[in-house]
Formats: C-alpha cells, sequence, structure tokens
C-alpha cells in the first residue's frame, strides 16, 4: 500500500506542485509585494487632478482643466484591482470623474452659439466711393470715420473668434473626459459584480450630487452597468 | 483517522490536479460572484503550451501559454463615426485601454504623446506634422506579450472653400461677394484640434478694381479653431470666409480681374506659435466686357451676377 502510494506520489508529482501552488494562490488574501507598491496608484491620480481642478476653479484657464483630465489617464491599475477593492475604487473614479465633468458642463458659456455664423468683415464704403474688400489691413482705408467702424468690426471679430475657440477647446476636453471615463468603467463593467443595485445607486448618487446634467448621467449609467455580452 | 485525513488530502489534490490537467490553467479573478474565488487579474488566460504551438513561450509543452497583450483603440472625435480607425489627424486624440497589460511605450517619428506610461486607460496625442506612431502595450507580470499598434498621422492637405450664401451685389456697381464654409481635408480624420488661419497676401487688380491693386489682405481668419469633421468635406473651420470683391469709382463695366493668392496654415490648438503650411488657395473675381461678375475661391466655392443685376445680399 506505501509503495502504491509512493508510486503514485512520483507519476503525478507535476501535478501535485501544480495543484499545491495553485492552493497557496487560492488561499492567499494579501496584496503581492508588486501590488502593494501601487496600491495608492488611483489615489494619487485622483488627488492630483483634483488639484487641477481647484487650480482651475481660481484661474478658468482650460489649461488647468486639460490637466484635471489628463491626470486621470493611467489610473486604473490592474495589478491593483482586487474583489474587495473594486466597488469602492469604482466610487472614488466616478466620484472624481463627475466633479470634472460638472466643471466641465458649468464652463460653456451660455451666450454662445456654436451654430452661429461669423466671418472677417469689409469696411464699411468710403466718402470717395470705394469700397474695399473684406480683410484688408485698417491702414488702407484712408477715410477715418470708415476706418475707426472698420476697427470696431474686425475686434468684434476678434471675439467672436475667440469664444468660438474657448468653446472648441472646451468641447474637445469634454469629448475626451468621456472617453478616457467611458474607457475606465468599461474595465470595470466586464469584471464587476452583476445587478448589484445598491452600488448602481450608490454611483448614481455621486453623479446626481456633482450636479451632473441627466442626459449626461444616463450616458454615464450606461457605461456604468455591466455589458450583456 | 490520521491516514484517512492524509487520503482526503492526496484526493482533493489529485481532483485539483486533474482539473490542470495539463491545459489552461484559469487565472482569471471572478469578479462577477459576491463571493469571488479566482485569482489574479481579468482577462488573462495562462496556461501549458501545447506540444503543436510554436507561439507558445516555452512551447514544446510544460511552458505557458500567454496571449497578446489587448489594446482597444477609440478616437475622442466621435466624426468620422468609424472611432475604431488607426488612421488619425494631427493633434487628434485616440483613448486606449488595456485588459491584461499595465504598461505602455510609443515610438513616433511626428511627436506623438502618451499622457502616462502604466495603467488604463491612457490617451495618445498625435504630433503636429505628417508620420506614425506606434503604441506598445505590455505587461510588466508578464502575463500578456506585448503588442502594438500603429497609427498614420495625417495633416491637412487642402483647404477648401464651399459656397455658404447667395451672392451680395449692389446694383450698378462691379462688386460680388459669397460667404463660404472653409473645410480641411481629408474627410477621414478630424483636425478638431487644430487652429487655422489665412496669411498675408496682396491683391493683384485691374479695370473695375484697379484701386484695389496691391492691398495687403490681413493675416484674415487669425486662429480660427477647427471643428467637426464632416463627410465628404472635411473638418469645418469655426469661421466662414467672406470673400467680396470691393469696388472702385469710374468705369464700372470693362473687362477687369482681382486676384489674391492666400497661403494657409495650421497650428496645434495647444501650440499656436508654430504654425505649418497647408497650401495656397486662389480668390478671384472676373469682369468680362458686358458686366457679367464672377467669383471663385478655390474648392469649389462660386457665385455669379452682373453690374446691372439688381441689389442682393446686403
Amino acid at each position: 500500500m506505501l509503495s502504491l502510494m509512493l508510486k503514485w506520489l512520483v507519476l503525478n508529482a507535476r501535478y501535485l506542485a501544480t495543484a499545491i501552488l495553485v492552493l497557496i494562490a487560492f488561499g492567499s488574501t494579501n496584496i503581492s509585494p508588486a501590488a502593494a507598491q501601487t496600491a495608492d496608484v488611483l489615489q494619487r491620480h485622483v488627488t492630483a487632478s483634483q488639484e487641477a481642478l481647484n487650480r482651475y476653479s481660481a484661474s478658468h484657464s482650460l489649461q488647468d482643466l486639460y490637466s484635471a483630465v489628463s491626470l486621470m489617464g493611467g489610473s486604473v491599475s490592474l495589478h491593483e484591482l482586487t474583489p474587495q477593492n473594486l466597488i469602492e475604487k469604482r466610487r472614488v473614479l466616478v466620484s472624481n470623474w463627475a466633479q470634472i465633468i460638472s466643471k466641465i458642463e458649468t464652463s460653456y458659456d451660455p451666450t454662445f452659439d456654436p451654430r452661429s455664423r461669423f466671418s472677417c468683415p469689409a469696411p464699411p464704403r468710403e466718402s470717395n466711393g470705394i469700397q474695399l474688400p473684406a480683410c484688408v489691413r485698417p491702414t488702407a482705408v484712408s477715410d477715418t470715420g470708415a476706418r475707426a467702424k472698420y476697427e470696431t468690426d474686425l475686434a468684434t471679430f476678434q471675439k467672436q473668434l475667440a469664444k468660438a475657440a474657448y468653446y472648441q477647446r472646451l468641447h474637445n476636453i469634454d469629448l475626451w473626459a468621456m472617453s478616457s471615463l467611458h474607457a475606465t468603467l468599461n474595465v470595470f463593467a466586464d469584471v464587476s459584480p452583476k445587478s448589484v443595485s445598491s452600488d448602481y445607486a450608490a454611483l448614481d448618487n455621486i453623479l446626481q450630487k456633482a450636479g451632473i446634467s441627466n442626459a449626461r448621467r444616463v450616458i454615464i449609467e450606461g457605461y456604468i452597468r455591466p455589458r450583456s455580452t | 483517522m490520521r491516514v484517512r485525513a492524509i487520503f482526503l488530502c492526496l484526493g482533493l489534490l489529485v481532483t485539483l490536479a486533474s482539473c490542470s490537467g495539463g491545459r489552461d490553467v484559469p487565472v482569471v479573478r471572478d469578479y462577477t460572484s459576491a463571493n469571488p474565488t479566482h485569482d489574479v487579474r481579468p482577462q488573462s488566460v495562462v496556461g501549458r503550451c501545447p506540444p503543436y504551438d510554436p507561439s507558445c513561450v516555452g512551447g514544446g509543452g510544460g511552458g505557458e501559454i500567454i496571449p497578446p497583450c489587448s489594446i482597444t483603440s477609440q478616437t475622442v472625435a466621435i466624426s468620422p463615426t468609424d472611432t475604431s480607425r488607426t488612421e488619425i489627424g494631427v493633434g487628434e486624440q485616440v483613448t486606449l485601454s488595456s485588459s491584461n497589460a499595465d504598461s505602455w511605450s510609443i515610438t513616433t517619428n511626428d511627436g506623438s504623446t502618451l499622457n502616462s506610461a502604466s495603467g488604463s486607460p491612457v490617451t495618445l496625442t498625435a504630433g503636429a506634422t505628417y508620420g506614425t506612431a506606434s503604441v506598445t502595450a505590455s505587461d510588466t507580470s508578464g502575463n500578456c506579450k506585448p503588442f502594438t499598434k500603429t497609427y498614420t498621422i495625417d495633416s491637412p492637405t487642402a483647404s477648401s472653400y464651399v459656397t455658404a450664401s447667395g451672392v451680395y451685389h449692389h446694383q450698378n456697381i462691379a462688386d460680388i461677394g459669397m460667404y463660404s464654409d472653409v473645410y480641411l481635408a481629408p474627410d477621414t480624420v478630424s483636425f478638431q484640434w487644430l487652429y487655422y488661419r489665412e496669411q498675408q497676401a496682396t491683391f493683384s487688380a485691374n479695370g473695375s478694381w484697379i484701386c484695389e491693386n496691391g492691398l495687403g489682405h490681413e493675416t484674415a481668419l487669425t486662429s480660427v479653431a477647427v471643428g467637426s469633421d464632416y463627410p465628404g468635406f472635411g473638418s469645418k473651420v469655426d469661421a466662414q470666409d467672406w470673400d467680396f470683391s470691393g469696388s472702385c469709382t469710374g468705369n464700372q463695366i470693362q473687362t477687369s480681374t482681382e486676384t489674391v493668392y492666400i497661403p494657409t496654415q495650421y497650428a496645434l490648438a495647444s501650440d499656436s506659435a508654430i504654425w505649418y503650411s497647408i497650401t495656397t488657395v486662389t480668390q478671384s473675381a472676373t469682369e468680362d466686357a458686358s458686366g457679367n461678375l464672377n467669383l471663385t475661391k478655390t474648392g469649389g466655392a462660386s457665385v455669379s451676377t452682373s453690374v446691372s443685376s439688381a441689389t442682393s445680399g446686403f
């Protein structure tokens, strides 16, 4: 009997070793050293992003808002995710993104219509009957009254350009934030617990508290819920 | 009793060994149940090599099957509608994520960048000029084989002006004008991270427009933001172009031309200090001996009228 057992052990040593390693792995609840080193990756990203967002609140410079989004790049470390921390980490992420997106929404200029059209003006007809083409240099306008009007029109045009440029830059940051959030939540949607309504409610509560528009909340909730496939 | 316990343990080990059986060892951490039992990272699969798989690390049996690292790529711009494309515009952003890689690197000849070298997701921002960017995803724990995705980066190749209004004209005066929309080609990428401008140029004119000969065309449309892509046209510049011949005093009906060749440029919105050439567009007004007027601009923008026609547009 003993010799049979020994023979069996020798024949199956390779598989036994594998099984023992699997058991050790299954039984382990500690974070590996590598994971421990990255345990604060998410928090470091969130803290840096929050600092940029705070700067934006004071500066109103879109560069700071851009930084707040950019600093969330790489915020999810796969090595850091565990079943135990997944729910909490997703809430931290959603909370920070909600603050960024809320700030983006309130940064749009309600007086600017992105569909409005504007263009470089032409000087008014001068007293000598000459009408110069559009966008000539103001020094070419000899009639002082016409030149003054033209310079005013050019200044208005420059303001419209600045508003359009601001809108486009903010819109691009907006698209980028939503794209990054979508990609972030996709990672979680693949592996998160399904049909845990209390978690969804908590996430929705975070979005509501941030003051995000209803239309956008619906979109983000679609990102959060696990995909059916 | 002790012997029975030993046999029970051995039985459990045999069962586990049989499950692994030299085939794939599941290492997917199961987050989908309330009490997960599996371990390691999501969606990675490591197992033993089948002897016939030469791509398998340590192939010939006994090694591990290591899948390629995944890269999910999505352009931030939603137009063009193919957001998985690898042809992108200068300055364009692409969101990259991976289900099994934790490290990123980039090789580029146009200054493209990644906003993070680790974690997920990261953003690729294309550089300022035509080129390529190869992004490699890898895993520091070796759970996936490095995988590279290469992007082609296009710069604007043309500025196209498309008529956006009717004709503007004063009766019995040799003048003609139109508004046109401006698009940057090609339409297969997005240039919405760019600024656009027309450079300074000089009018060359004769006949009815002789008073405008030598006039300087201002650096018009200074730093105009570029908006979304329109299929069939390109990325639309946020301001319209007002093309207007103007007019002089004297004989209004005679053979005349007024032409200006305008260099066009783009810059990254993030760095509008450096401008890059696109092309030179031509704006041309003509009048024949019968007073028929025509105005064109590169890309197909065109209107016609005659000196005697009723005032329109103004």
